[in-house]
């Protein structure tokens, strides 16, 4: 059903142009149109115009154009009215909503971006889940940049996981894995791996590479792995990095990884901060969306759910700005993230237990 | 009541926009109004208790913009 709002004038043969603004929410699909509320005393006659553009000599609205807002916030949709007969005219607006998607979750109470996004969970195993980042605009960072995917265990062996491709000020990529046990309030490290996996000529991740993290899990539900890879805009590879942990060894000793120290996945946040050390990155530029897939369909949640083990966050920030997304549930998912124009984190998530991304073993 | 105005480097009404509460109105949208284009100008004007039960077009036919003081006067 449409809405008719507002009262409004028009000299004959005036154009006026309108703007309407609403929050960025997905598959909105908005319709516009003027109601005249007086007769414009013009006999109904049309023509062209010298671009060869048709139109009637009453009152008329143009095309949509749209544009969204530069912290991805508000989406703005603008269109001209044009009078086109001999006769002031009257009229109020219609406005029709077409939309097939969801509301969006409101924004977590930090807000979107830096340390702080959406949770997407299942409380049961999120299985086979995969990241993958398209860059739409160069990423450039004051301290490089990370994209962390930063998962969360039930009651378990790894109270936090970390699947992250990194990136450090001098343009060397890492592809890290970061698990962490959780006991009597605190975090304690379980694994580092942090191997180099290429470099790029400078420390600029350019518009059009692809990034993707991609999660192995046994039968159990269990994370076993991941794989990493980076192409380029032609979609070649520049790096890539495939990680068994079962292949790996303990946090600072000899002793290998062993099925008893893997844990499934109940939840998950992707973070674009700083490339490592509990460190803030201002993004000087950088854009782009994540792509979010898993065989186990995932709700969007602002807080942290109830069935993770613990309330844990990471400690990098950045200037980065994340978009709103539908509550799902879906088994794929889509959001936009971009650089706020702040020069610093504003948005800063503290958890009861903060963990840092630190460079360590790159053996194996 | 408030009302855009819209005119020309003249003072000549082009177009006028009384725009409700949006939300109030059953609207989606959180904000709208005029975009003015070259040689537009647009001013916001508080209309008088007797200009706002005036039909519109009646305005729109009657009055200008002082372009100075832009306010709404008589042609």
């Amino acid at each position: 059903m449409a809405t008719e709002w507002g009262n409004n004038s028009i000299g004959p043969g005036q154009s006026v142009g309108w703007f309407f603004s609403r929050s960025n929410r997905t598959e909105f699909l908005p319709v516009l149109q003027v109601m005249p509320l007086s007769p414009s005393f013009t006999g109904g006659e049309w023509a062209l115009t010298g671009g060869g553009y048709p139109y009637f000599n009453q009152l008329g609205v143009s095309t949509t154009w749209s544009e969204l807002t530069d912290d991805l916030q508000n989406l703005v949709y603008h269109l001209i009215v044009q009078n086109n007969s001999a006769n002031t005219i009257e009229y109020a607006f219609l406005e029709g909503d077409l939309s097939a998607g969801e509301n969006p979750v409101a924004a977590p109470a930090a807000g979107l971006g830096s340390n702080s996004n959406y949770f997407l969970c299942n409380c049961s195993n999120i299985l086979d889940l995969n990241l993958t980042i398209e860059v739409t605009e160069d990423i450039k960072g004051s301290d490089g940049f990370s994209f962390q995917v930063n998962c969360y265990s039930p009651s378990g062996v790894d109270g936090i996981q970390q699947y992250v491709i990194t990136m450090d000020p001098q343009g060397t990529l890492y592809a890290a894995v970061d698990n962490w046990t959780y006991s009597a309030g605190h975090v304690h490290q379980l694994i580092n791996y942090f191997p180099s996996i290429g470099s790029l000529p400078n420390a600029t991740l350019p518009a059009g590479y692809t990034l993707t993290i991609s999660l192995q899990n046994d039968d159990d539900g269990n994370i076993t792995g991941a794989s990493y890879n980076v192409n380029d805009e032609n979609d070649h590879s520049v790096a890539s990095k495939v990680i068994d942990l079962l292949k790996l060894d303990l946090y600072q000793s000899s002793n290998p990884i062993t099925s008893a120290d893997l844990s499934p996945i109940v939840a998950t946040t992707v973070d674009f901060v700083d490339w490592a050390n509990g460190n803030q990155t201002t993004l000087s530029s950088g854009a782009g969306v994540f792509v979010f897939n898993a065989k186990t369909a995932m709700t969007v949640r602002n807080t942290e759910p109830g069935c993770v083990e613990l309330d844990g966050g990471t400690l990098e920030t950045s200037n980065s700005i994340y978009g709103q997304m539908p509550a799902g549930p879906s088994q794929s998912m889509t959001q936009s993230f971009a650089t706020s124009a702040k020069a610093s984190a504003e948005i800063v998530r503290r958890a009861t237990v903060m963990h840092k991304l630190t460079p360590g073993d790159a053996a194996r | 009541m408030k009302a855009s105005v819209l005119h020309d480097g003249e003072g000549r009404i082009l177009a006028i926009a009384k725009v409700p509460n949006l939300n109030a109105a059953g609207s989606k949208f959180t904000q709208a109004g005029i975009v003015p284009h070259e040689g537009q100008s647009l001013v916001e004007v508080d209309l008088s208790t007797e200009d706002s039960q005036r039909p519109l077009l009646e305005l729109h036919e009657t009055l200008r913009v002082d372009p100075t003081t832009k306010t709404l006067v008589k042609l």
